[in-house]
């Protein structure tokens, strides 16, 4: 059954239609989340809040038929709100991840745990960037949004939101640089 | 095409959501620009770092469960009914709202007999039952208030021409008293200047008496020496 209509019967006071959703849509969101704090509590927390979010305003979505965009616009509003909430702490994790870890370039060095390494400062290389850069790399880059979706979820127009993901793959390109991760690294996938 | 223009085209093209024709002319325009060529490869590259970004899965399937209620048939019931009764749309619910707000003033105006009215004397508001009000005063009426307001006034005038006499005669005798008290104290300040001039003219001739007496003693011890 489509989303559209799962939110209809779920109005109509099918209650079971909304953990359908929640199945269909859980891990999307927690993905999201966890690539956006790079935490699974967090995500966790997310992903809860999102949901329940969700029941209780699910009856002013004007649109049934844009569901999706509507849930990753209700967690990218409590991303941003978590950030708030959390901004000093958060802020100084991130202060401490601006120090340019030293890479393992060790010839004869283990190609797996270089690659291991080389995947968590990914995600560190992510975190660094700018918050409003990094919702749009990971919703273009993981979530496969297109550009008037994206830019109807963050509520900001179309070039805005092509300029912040360009900016955002320019400036990781330089962290990467920065600590010698290249596409080599991940060769043997 | 300039190479900013061709910028602006690169994440389209990057993701596939460039058309064709608009395509060809920037990969054409990349071919001929080494910095732009090496440009968009850099983005590619990032790009396929970016894929290898692991992610974890939630650790527990999500379930919602309604809220308990005590009387869960009962709300239920409730919830069925207003759910076939009440519009579902956002909108619709508005103007159900609206509606139901403005048939709920007008079924309490009429209950109250609310009135709104306007005149030369004024704007009016009422509930209930609007009195009669009598626009003016018959002859009689004006007649009996200007000689009320006449009485009064000569009650008044009496009382202030009354008030005006006493406090008039209490100045006039205020006045005779200080100036009674004033010629009293002129009268003694007068003599006592008197008694002061008498006693200095007794020093004075005493002291002359004395002077003629000395003088008198010297002449006559003089003589008696010769």
């Amino acid at each position: 059954m489509e989303d559209a209509r799962l939110v209809q019967a779920f109005l109509g006071g099918n209650h079971q239609a909304f953990n359908t959703l929640v199945g269909r849509w859980q891990s999307k969101i927690h993905h999201f989340a966890y690539r956006y704090f790079a935490s699974s509590d967090d995500a966790s927390e997310i992903t809860q809040k999102t949901f329940i979010k969700a029941y209780q305003k699910l009856d002013t979505l004007d649109d049934v038929q844009k569901f999706g965009s509507w849930l990753y616009r209700i967690a990218n509003n409590l991303c941003l709100d978590e950030l708030k909430r959390a901004g000093r702490k958060r802020s100084i994790s991130f202060e401490t991840l601006k120090v340019a870890p030293q890479t393992e370039t060790v010839s004869g060095a283990d190609a797996t745990l270089e690659r291991n390494e080389a995947l968590v400062l990914l995600h560190k290389a992510l975190l660094q960037l700018p918050n409003d850069q990094r919702m749009v790399v990971i919703m273009k880059e993981y979530e496969g949004f297109t550009f008037p979706e994206i830019a109807e979820i963050l509520d900001e127009p179309i070039n805005t939101v092509k300029s912040r993901l360009y900016y955002g793959l320019r400036a990781l390109k330089k962290t990467f640089d920065s600590w010698n991760i290249n596409k080599e690294v991940f060769s043997y996938d | 095409m300039t190479k900013e223009d061709a910028r602006l085209l690169f994440i389209d093209y990057l993701y596939g959501e460039l058309d064709a024709e608009a395509e060809k002319e920037l990969r054409s325009f990349i071919a001929k620009h080494a910095d732009l060529q090496k440009e968009f490869e850099e983005l590619t590259d990032t790009r396929a770092i970016l894929s290898h970004l692991p992610v974890q899965s939630p650790a527990e399937q999500l379930v919602l469960m309604p809220p308990e209620n005590s009387n869960d048939n009962q709300t239920k019931w409730w919830q069925q009914l207003l759910s076939a009764l009440l519009p579902q749309s956002v909108f619709a619910r508005t103007s159900f709202g609206i509606l139901a707000a403005v048939l709920m003033l007008v079924i309490t105006a009429s209950a109250t007999k609310f009135s709104v009215s306007t005149g030369n004397d004024g704007f009016q508001i009422a509930f209930g039952k609007q009195p009669d009000v009598q626009s003016g005063f018959t002859p009689e009426q004006v007649q009996a208030i200007v000689e009320q307001v006449k009485k009064d006034n000569a009650i008044l005038v009496a009382q202030v021409v009354t008030e005006a006499q006493k406090h008039q005669s209490y100045q006039i005798q205020q006045s005779l008293t200080d100036f009674a008290s004033y010629l009293e104290e002129q009268r003694n300040s007068d003599l006592n200047l008197l008694s002061t001039g008498i006693a200095g003219l007794q020093e004075s001739t005493y002291k002359r008496f004395q002077q003629t007496d000395q003088v008198l003693g010297e002449i006559i011890q003089t003589v008696s020496f010769k």
